[in-house]
């Protein structure tokens, strides 16, 4: 065989893998995030129900702490986390204010259909400083809407309720098919929730807001069923590159 | 809960119409659904207060002015003497007893009453659980109406102890009581699971004419999941767990003497109230700068005080809730409240900054890894983490879904091997997966974390002629990790096939490796592959099997390779799912090349016929080799 060069040798295909979509929505949400002052911070996903419910003003007759939306192990003694909440109550703990910090990762509630699931993602940000306002908030809820839909969306605020936050409020995005679909919870940080974490609530005010990773992931790609994510179908995964 | 729009806008002074009326409603917050003039309203859980007609309406006051005053029985009712002991006051601070005695004959249901059950499509039952359902949508305040002539004095309020039975209304068997459920007992047995349910033997009929109306207020905490727990779903136990306002009982009662009276002759009432502890007012500050700081608004003092006036606050040296608001607590609900008069979108947003503290650029070990398996066509796979197998050191789930999913994994492998047996029943002859995840595990009763790669792969290197025969094993796992002396020595392992449920033979390689023991020197690795920032959408995906055909030319002309190349590619049909070379050989003597080309078919909803593909398949040679000097060898 010639060792000379072959001129018409086809271009060797090179097959990418890729990231999962789900890391790849949430790492792209994260980033942004960071690119306007955040700072990331990681927790546990078994946590105690003090950190993941009563530091957040989640009081035992809420009916999130029930058995039949928590998972609870080892014998009650923790629970597997139902938010990234927690993860912000210890990065509060563990400085003075300002303070900018998100979590992502993964979250767990005692569902299983086809929009909902026992595992899933979240990404959640807390900014406590001198006079952080709702209309702050509302600044920074448009910033982070338009970078995953595009400036031409149109958003709507609605009041809502999380005992963590308070005023709270929900963000729907008007859809082409003419719906309005709920995107994110955020809302100004609960005073108990400051005073909680040592933070003078007199002096400092905070915002918070949580995004659902699937959620988000599901309208962006177009994927009817959540649990399209979790099959590990190379004919899915292969679609994300 | 259900509301309808003609029953609720007869508390209003002025009738908006229906669109209107929807869009204060999603200003103040009620989510909601409009089916046939019926509002399918969803109250967020702290506003219990809002879950009646006239609840509601009170919401609504600040749009449209109400008038709530509803025709009550105004006479003085005399006392009841009731046997009654309230033995967890703490759990019940305030209830009272109403006793109704009525003529037997009960008119035809007024038009409102009527129109209550017709609009809603509520089944009717007896006259005074038919008012008693009526008075809990009108005013929110759940009673209990029981059948006077079959109590037992004295009534007890107590918590129940572990076993004793109860026959509730709507259940087809008895339960059995578990300690610290709030129950009414009389001499004989349980009569009634506290802002739940009653039960079926003290319970009204139709020929009840003594009646006993029980209108309680229970503390959240002593109602809250004994509905799940004992799935005896009610209106009552939903307000109850809400909070209803604890001091509407004599209004309430009273209400319900003129409904009674609207239908049938009363012949006597007696009141019997049970109080334990006075209902405690929280006043705030009037503090309009406060309100300013936390919304970022420019509200002046009197339309705050307006505003609160109007959701019917009680505004005078300090600011007090309406004893039906238990969400008010702070400054920040009064906020709330404000926002909501004004409206959240109406809030004109103010420019965030958020002070950058310099981060410095770092490369993560994390990302350098991904960025090395994807460059080498490995997809990252993200796993539940429930599994059903125990090793002692697992931690399990109290309540699980199901005793598949009772405990979480103490290793990644287990489950990216089932992902790769699953892409292999799907056909796929190259399966390349990893997953990085905290995983958790018991040591000595403490929980461990620790972050974890694990890496598979199995079946061909990859789908191009260069590495089309070639098959995935340690040597190759090896060679991507080629980068440094220790990036050398990662342990990858051989998986045995002998305990799998699969007929496939190639080798699984794999390793399962605690992040923390990953060389450092693995970031010298610089990436290939770019990654796109733009979003796919997604094509569903085909439960059906696919199926291949190769296609194997010779090329006597080397510079049509190029020709063929490009019409093969710009082949377009549903059905061809993948086509790429995977072989090709160019003989320099003869100045032939050989190359061949696989063809993937699947149908997106169904098995594909062999006589299909053929068709195709004989479509795609006559167009290649109309090409000049491209043949297909042993081709007719």
């Amino acid at each position: 065989m010639s060792s000379s060069k072959d001129i018409h040798l086809p271009e060797i295909a090179k097959y990418l893998g890729s990231n999962h979509p789900i890391n790849n929505m949430k790492d792209s949400i994260m980033n942004f995030l960071i690119s306007l002052g955040f700072e990331t911070i990681e927790g546990p996903e078994i946590e105690t129900e003090e950190f993941n419910f009563d530091m957040l003003n989640i009081k035992k007759s809420h009916p999130a702490r029930q058995m039949h939306d928590t998972f609870y192990v080892q014998k009650k003694e923790n629970v597997l986390r139902t938010h990234t909440s927690p993860v912000q109550i210890r990065g509060m703990l563990e400085r003075q204010p300002p303070l900018a910090l998100i979590s992502g990762g993964k979250v767990y509630r005692k569902d299983d259909d086809a929009t909902h699931l026992p595992m899933f993602h979240q990404v959640e940000g807390i900014y406590v400083d001198k006079n952080v306002t709702f209309a702050n908030l509302k600044d920074l809820i448009y910033q982070i809407i338009y970078e995953l839909f595009g400036n031409d969306v149109e958003l709507r605020f609605r009041p809502s309720y999380f005992p963590f936050t308070e005023p709270s409020a929900e963000v729907d995005i008007l859809s082409k098919d003419g719906n309005w679909l709920e995107i994110l919870g955020c809302g100004i940080v609960n005073p108990v929730v400051l005073e909680n974490c040592n933070i003078d609530s007199q002096e400092y005010s905070g915002l918070a807001f949580g995004l659902g990773i699937e959620r988000i992931a599901m309208l962006k790609h177009g994927v009817k069923d959540i649990r399209e994510f979790y099959k590990s179908n190379l004919d899915f995964l292969s679609q994300f590159k | 809960m259900k509301i309808a729009y003609k029953h609720l806008i007869k508390l209003l002074v002025k009738t908006p119409s229906i669109d209107d009326l929807s869009k204060k409603l999603f200003q103040l917050g009620h989510e909601h659904e409009i089916e046939n003039e019926i509002f399918n309203m969803e109250f967020t859980p702290n506003r219990g207060d809002c879950l009646s007609l006239i609840g509601l309406a009170r919401d609504l006051n600040i749009f449209y002015k109400t008038n709530l005053n509803l025709n009550i029985f105004k006479d003085k009712i005399p006392e009841l003497k009731l046997g009654f002991i309230n033995k967890v006051p703490e759990k019940c601070p305030n209830v009272s007893f109403l006793k109704i005695s009525i003529k037997h004959k009960v008119k035809k249901y007024e038009k409102y009453l009527e129109d209550y059950f017709k609009d809603l499509k509520i089944n009717k039952n007896n006259f005074f659980t038919d008012v008693s359902n009526y008075i809990a949508y009108e005013t929110g305040q759940p009673t209990h109406s029981y059948d006077f002539d079959s109590i037992n004095e004295p009534i007890v309020l107590q918590n129940a102890s572990d076993n004793d039975s109860f026959q509730p209304l709507l259940s087809k068997n008895p339960i059995k009581l578990q300690e610290n459920d709030l129950v009414f007992f009389d001499q004989k047995d349980a009569i009634n699971l506290a802002g739940i349910m009653g039960g079926v033997r003290t319970s009204c009929n139709k020929e009840t004419t003594n009646c006993l109306i029980e209108c309680a207020y229970f503390n959240p905490e002593s109602i809250i999941g004994k509905a799940v727990k004992y799935d005896l779903h009610s209106e009552a136990s939903y307000k109850f767990e809400r909070g209803v306002d604890p001091l509407c009982h004599e209004n309430v009662l009273r209400r319900f003497i003129q409904i009674v009276q609207d239908h049938t002759e009363v012949t006597s009432v007696e009141i019997y109230n049970n109080i334990s502890s006075e209902f405690k007012e929280i006043n705030l500050a009037i503090d309009v700068e406060k309100i300013n700081n936390i919304l970022g608004t420019n509200l002046n003092k009197d339309e705050y005080l307006d505003a609160l006036k109007g959701l019917s606050f009680n505004v005078d040296k300090s600011i007090t809730a309406p004893s039906y608001r238990s969400d008010i607590k702070h400054q920040n609900d009064l906020a709330e409240e404000m926002a909501r008069v004004i409206g959240y979108n109406n809030i004109e947003p103010i420019k965030i900054n958020i002070p950058k503290t310099p981060s410095k650029p770092s490369i993560s070990l994390e990302n350098t890894i991904k960025s090395i398996l994807i460059d080498n066509g490995f997809y990252e796979v993200i796993n539940s983490p429930f599994v059903s197998n125990e090793k002692n050191n697992s931690i399990s789930i109290d309540n699980p879904l199901d005793s598949s999913r009772s405990f979480l994994r103490t290793n990644l492998t287990n489950s990216l091997i089932n992902n790769l047996l699953y892409n292999e029943r799907r056909q796929k002859d190259s399966t390349k997966l990893f997953e990085i995840s905290d995983i958790y595990s018991l040591d000595n009763k403490k929980i461990q974390k620790k972050k974890v790669l694990c890496i598979i792969a199995s079946g061909r290197v990859a789908k191009n002629y260069r590495d089309f025969s070639k098959k995935i094993d340690l040597d190759y796992m090896n060679s991507i990790f080629n980068l440094s002396e220790e990036s050398k020595k990662l342990n990858f392992k051989i998986i045995s096939r002998d305990n799998l449920d699969t007929k496939i033979k190639s080798a699984i390689v794999s390793l399962e490796i605690d992040m923390d023991d990953m060389p450092e020197s693995i970031n010298q690795y610089k990436p290939t592959s770019v990654r796109s920032s733009k979003f796919v959408q997604y094509e569903p995906i085909s439960e059906f099997p696919s199926t291949y055909r190769d296609i194997s030319y010779s090329v006597k002309e080397p510079f049509k390779i190029k020709e063929l190349h490009e019409l093969i590619l710009s082949l377009e049909n549903n059905l061809i799912k993948d086509i790429f070379i995977f072989d090709y050989f160019k003989n320099d003597h003869k100045n032939e090349i050989k190359i061949g080309f696989r063809l993937l078919f699947q149908h997106t909803k169904r098995t594909l016929r062999d006589d299909e593909i053929k068709d195709l398949i004989s479509d795609i040679v006559k167009k290649t080799t109309n090409i000049k000097n491209v043949d297909i060898p042993g081709l007719n």
